[in-house]
């Protein structure tokens, strides 16, 4: 008896694929050229190690939040922001009424949309702080900034352009600087990227796509939970809820319904008003997960996104991975109650004429 | 699966951590099955560059890789799954082609009764049209374990999620696929099918 199973077979085999060994070729070159910026020897782990884990890179955090269960481990963003158990805290009456009165103020927002061979600019900068260490017990970890600022230019038609820059590292101490020159001076990996896209390929992969969301608050948050894999978590489901925001062309409605599922998400607190990385002030509003405060700061009056936050506030309460070296782990419990660990602040979108123009 | 053994994949990693380049090694071993699952997810010209990008994402995150996971298939999956998250649209497009061209297949081959063609063709739009209404969740488990073959093991590694919600998700997807097929007027799977290799389903 023939299944829906072999049926489905079926469907997926009426375009056999090919074998492309020249494509696998070309994929092995570029792996091959981002290996070439790594130097050899004692590696560092900067890149990945254990100062990535706290949702250092919002969107990769949230797409990988799920196989990070699995096997990447050290991408601590979604171990760190687990739920450890218990029950959370219903969201706050003042998070809910300063939520709620940014959901009815952002149902008469306008999208910023781009007419025939326009395109909507828009600019992200974030500030991580970071730790690497080399390998051997002589070489100790060392604590470093780094900031990448994404630009992106989005057309009518789904084209448009990504650039990813990054500043130079900055060490916290000079004691970080000489035990990173004492490991070796690794560089980091992270590999400035210029990466224009046709209509078809509609978005960057890091990009989250608001596409078909629903525009009820419940179903949303349920959708939220599915698609993005936030769960429960509510510093998940606050950066979900950024990313989101920082797409320029969301509807009024769904901009307000994404209010709304955080407003009625439990465990968000209210941080009345507070300022940005670049001053601007805004309504914060937030959720300690796991030691971790994750700060979402907003224009009340537009609505439009500012900045998101992520500091220490209790080191006790960090998430070790457990392949991490006794130094690492010694490290990050070192670290006290008001580090920053990620700063992001968002541009207020503008309209231009090409994919080299900013506002 | 990879003829590749665990140890084998554990030891690229590792070693590709002090000596970069090494890291090629993995792409020779499962580039083509990865570039392949893109390739009946999204077609070949996006799948390309998603696999790359698995690839250089894969690269970077290596000095996490767990050994006692096993193969290091799995987790490339599971890169490539992410990645596919936010391409629906092109995944949307791709099955539509692969269920045109599946329904001509069918149609083709049942000429000598007129009547089952027609039946065999309506069956696989419906099937593929339901296939693409379920759940990113559901999709993506249905197509690791019935399509890549996948163990359950296997696809709850690449997703990141308990062997117990794999099930549950196949189950659940199975059944929308079975409920829908019902629905037509002839629902009885048409004879043209029964040339399709079975396999089993395994955990």
């Amino acid at each position: 008896m023939v299944d829906e199973i072999d049926m489905l077979r079926h469907v997926f085999d009426a375009d056999p694929v090919a074998e492309r060994p020249e494509v696998v070729d070309l994929i092995r070159a570029r792996v091959l050229a981002e290996a070439s910026t790594v130097p050899p020897g004692p590696g560092h782990q900067a890149s990945t190690g254990p100062g990535r884990r706290r949702l250092s890179r919002r969107r990769r955090a949230i797409a990988g939040a799920a196989a990070a269960l699995c096997t990447i481990a050290a991408l601590v963003a979604a171990a760190t922001l687990l739920p450890t158990g218990g029950t959370l805290p219903g969201p706050s009456p003042a998070a809910a009424a300063v939520l709620s009165r940014a959901a009815d103020a952002a149902t008469t927002t306008s999208p910023t949309l781009p007419g025939p061979g326009q395109y909507v600019y828009t600019a992200t900068t974030e500030d991580l702080l970071l730790n690497g260490e080399g390998f051997g017990a002589n070489s100790p970890p060392y604590w470093y900034h780094e900031t990448q600022t994404t630009q992106r230019w989005t057309g009518d038609d789904g084209s448009g352009r990504t650039v990813l820059t990054y500043t130079p590292v900055t060490f916290v101490t000079p004691a970080d600087q000489a035990a990173w020159v004492a490991t070796g001076q690794p560089l980091p990996t992270s590999v400035p990227s210029d990466q224009s896209y046709g209509p078809s390929a509609q978005r960057a992969a890091d990009n989250l796509d608001p596409t078909g969301l629903p525009t009820d608050p419940s179903t949303l948050r349920a959708a939220l939970a599915q698609r993005y894999g936030t769960g429960t978590d509510p510093a998940l489901v606050i950066s979900a809820v950024v990313s989101l925001l920082d797409e320029p062309g969301i509807t009024p409605k769904l901009r307000s319904a994404l209010f709304d599922a955080l407003a009625a998400t439990p465990g968000i607190n209210s941080y009345g008003t507070t300022t940005d990385a670049l001053g601007r002030s805004g309504d914060a509003v937030g959720a300690v997960v796991e030691g971790i405060r994750v700060l979402m700061i907003f224009d009340p009056v537009t609505t439009a996104l500012l900045g998101e936050q992520k500091t220490v506030v209790d080191a006790a309460q960090l998430v070790v991975p457990p392949h991490l070296s006794a130094s690492q782990v010694g490290a990050i419990r070192s670290e006290t109650a008001g580090t920053v660990l990620d700063t992001e602040t968002f541009a207020t979108p503008g309209i231009v004429s090409s994919t080299t123009a900013v506002p | 699966m990879s003829d590749f053994s665990p140890d084998q994949d554990a030891d690229v990693i590792a070693t590709s951590v002090p000596d970069p380049a090494l890291f090629a090694a993995l792409v020779d071993r499962h580039g083509p099955m990865v570039l392949r699952y893109l390739t009946r997810r999204v077609g070949p010209s996006l799948a390309e560059d998603l696999a790359a990008e698995t690839f250089l994402r894969a690269f970077r995150s290596r000095q996490t890789y767990r050994s006692e996971h096993g193969s290091a298939l799995p987790w490339l999956y599971g890169i490539a799954t992410n990645l596919l998250r936010n391409h629906a649209r092109s995944e949307q497009r791709r099955t539509e082609v692969l269920g045109r061209m599946a329904a001509q297949i069918a149609f083709d081959d049942g000429q000598q009764r007129v009547d089952d063609a027609l039946t065999a063709a309506s069956t696989l739009q419906k099937l593929t049209s339901t296939f693409q209404s379920l759940s990113a969740a559901e999709r993506d488990v249905l197509v690791l374990v019935a399509i890549e073959g996948l163990a359950y093991q296997e696809a709850a590694c690449a997703l990141g999620v308990p062997i117990g919600t794999v099930r549950s998700r196949l189950a659940r997807a199975r059944s929308e696929l079975r409920q829908a097929l019902a629905e037509l007027p002839h629902p009885a799977f048409p004879d043209t099918f029964t040339n399709v290799e079975k396999g089993d389903l395994h955990g």
